[in-house]
């Protein structure tokens, strides 16, 4: 008789311990979807300015993009950079054209940035003007930042013969990726 | 609550101290008191003394002042047990006939409503037994109060009839009949094949016993009273006979004599049962207890209630907040991709930025030649950023220290440059200038867009 309300209150307990512990994972679950809501209005909040941002710098980013090296590595990128730069030194008959990527260690970075190549080669000063509008008129926007010029035979005026060595610069980008395919990270 | 408390703390200490038993066997002219006590061989006599009541008659002030006087001399302590026999006018015994174990029909045999009486239950204690004590609840609650007030509690009642069962001889298909005279009162007790009581009356205290009317009743009632047998005890079978006369042929045989102690031990220390009876404390505590049960079970309800409330409440929320996220998710996806997107821009165009402020070698030297203008040669140019260094002849008069001192974009750092002479033996000028970027229009990139 005595043990009839032990065994009630008892059972009582587990039912309740049951749907406490069911409480406390709802607790879990309702703050992670309050996050997970908060971050969702967030970014609804967000969404024009970040379209804002996106159409500014839109027209920027493909004027640039069609002027930069677009592969998957730097290192894929530098090859096709070494590539033009010597077609456009032959096209403009440089001699002694030599190729010497800068930095390598750097090219395995899977990052994008700027390509160096250091270049050297020999030629004659009208050359020299000519490798600079071929290089503005270029596909690729390739700069020369540094630049150092010795001239041989000077004892005979007027035909001296520069040894170049320049140090090539561009851009390397990596591919665009599809906006459609990125993850969705909100599932459920 | 302190209170309830406190009843519930006695409780477990009377339960805990149950090593003492007394019984009191009454008839109106004395009490037999025996005390028993839990040892390590099991229950055993402690004490036992007869108290001559000679002038009780009805009042059971008597009964408290003798009981009393014994027990303060035993020095028992208070709220021990206490179990009374009391005669058949007090506890009444009927036979049940029927084998319903609670039916309209028993109830009919009790001269009182089944709610003012009590009864005892069988030895397992849920069902009737053949044989039904029962007491008045009057009665009850008369020896309930008579114990408290001497500081016991009152545990069973029993009929006086249970003390002889076990020493009347079992006989098959007979009833026993057995006179039972103690200091002047009979009784009739009469039990079946199997020992239980059937009936038990008080014959009163006259001496002719067998011309009684009720005795002669009770026979009838038996029916086959001719083959029943006929015991006697605390009187001589020959009294009986004489009182009879010579126109009877009953025989009556003696039981074997037996102190009172010895009978009321036999009782006591048997399996039968008697009128159970919930002492103050008891019935204090099951109220306690079941008030403690209901408090627990209603804050343990209200707790679940509680709990399953605010889960489904949380519950709620937390579809609510799934629905609309869902709801969201295409705008949230494509403000995720824009910000990526704008993200890659903003950085890329960091980059041209970067790139476009890097100076432009060609640029430095046009303008390098231009500031020397056509009189000089130059046998030697490097450009490292803003270093310039360079070296050359020329045929002009002017001091070369002054060559580059009207140039809007270089400087003059005014120091002999040996690295670069080495290079140009027979140069005229060696000259290390700092190059001064002319600011072009940078693109100015919009404040990256930060992640909430």
């Amino acid at each position: 008789m005595f043990g009839a309300p032990i065994i009630i209150i008892a059972a009582l307990l587990i039912l309740v311990n049951h749907f406490f512990v069911e409480y406390m994972s709802s607790i879990l679950e309702a703050e992670d979807m309050e996050h997970r809501f908060q971050w969702v209005e967030q970014m609804k909040t967000l969404q024009p300015r970040f379209n804002e941002a996106h159409l500014l710098l839109k027209p920027q980013y493909q004027e640039l993009e069609a002027r930069s090296f677009k592969s998957p590595t730097p290192a894929a990128s530098i090859v096709q950079m070494e590539l033009i730069i010597k077609r456009i030194l032959q096209t403009l008959y440089f001699d002694e054209v030599e190729v010497k990527p800068v930095n390598p260690d750097r090219l395995a970075k899977d990052s994008e940035g700027f390509l160096l190549l250091e270049v050297s080669f020999v030629g004659v000063p009208q050359q020299l003007n000519r490798l600079e509008s071929a290089l503005a008129v270029n596909e690729y926007a390739i700069r020369v930042n540094k630049l150092d010029v010795v001239v041989e035979n000077s004892l005979v005026a007027g035909s001296g013969n520069l040894r170049i060595k320049a140090q090539f610069l561009a851009l390397h980008l990596k591919p665009e990726v599809d906006p459609l395919v990125t993850k969705k990270s909100v599932s459920r | 609550m302190r209170k309830m408390k406190f009843y519930t703390l006695e409780f477990v200490k009377n339960m805990m101290r149950r090593d003492q038993h007394v019984f009191v066997s009454t008839t109106t002219s004395g009490l037999d008191v025996a005390l028993y006590k839990l040892g390590f061989m099991g229950w055993r006599e402690a004490a036992f003394v007869n108290v001559p009541l000679d002038s009780l008659g009805d009042d059971l002030a008597l009964v408290k002042l003798g009981l009393s006087n014994v027990l303060d001399g035993w020095h028992v302590p208070s709220q021990t047990s206490v179990s009374w026999v009391l005669p058949p006018d007090i506890v009444g015994v009927v036979h049940n006939k029927t084998e319903a174990k609670d039916s309209q029909e028993l109830n009919q045999i009790f001269p009182f409503s089944r709610d003012d009486i009590s009864v005892s239950k069988a030895w397992n204690g849920r069902d009737l037994s053949t044989s039904i004590l029962w007491a008045h609840k009057d009665w009850v609650s008369v020896f309930q109060r008579t114990s408290e007030s001497l500081g016991l509690q009152c545990c069973e009642l029993f009929t006086r009839a249970q003390l002889f069962s076990a020493s009347i001889p079992h006989s098959p298909q007979a009833y026993g009949v057995l006179i039972d005279v103690v200091r002047g009162e009979s009784f009739l007790h009469i039990f079946n094949e199997n020992r239980a009581t059937v009936r038990s009356k008080n014959l009163g205290s006259s001496h002719a016993v067998l011309q009684n009317s009720a005795f002669q009743r009770e026979l009838a009632l038996i029916g086959d009273a001719a083959s029943s047998r006929m015991y006697c005890v605390g009187t001589h079978p020959q009294d009986l006979l004489w009182e009879v006369g010579q126109g009877t042929d009953q025989v009556f045989s003696e039981l074997p004599t037996e102190t009172p102690a010895h009978t009321l031990r036999n009782l006591a220390l048997s399996l039968q049962r008697g009128i159970e009876v919930s002492s103050a404390s008891d019935r204090k505590a099951v109220k306690t207890i079941a008030l403690l049960s209901a408090v627990t079970v209603g804050i343990v309800l209200a707790t679940l209630v509680a709990v399953l409330w605010l889960d489904s409440e949380l519950k709620t929320q937390i579809a609510q907040n799934r629905l609309s996220v869902r709801k969201d998710l295409a705008v949230y996806e494509e403000a995720k991709a824009l910000r990526l997107e704008a993200m890659r821009f903003a950085k890329g165009i960091e980059l041209k930025n970067k790139f476009t402020s890097q100076s432009e070698s060609f640029r430095v030297l046009a303008d390098a030649l231009g500031t020397l203008g056509p009189s000089a040669t130059l046998q030697h140019f490097s450009q490292n950023g803003a270093d310039v260094r360079l070296s050359g002849v020329t045929d002009n008069v002017k001091p070369t220290g002054v060559l580059f001192k009207d140039s809007a974009n270089f400087r003059d750092s005014l120091e002999n440059d040996p690295s670069s002479a080495n290079k140009a033996p027979n140069a005229t000028f060696v000259r290390h200038l700092i190059w001064n970027e002319p600011v072009t229009g940078a693109v100015v990139v919009s404040p990256k867009v930060k992640a909430p």
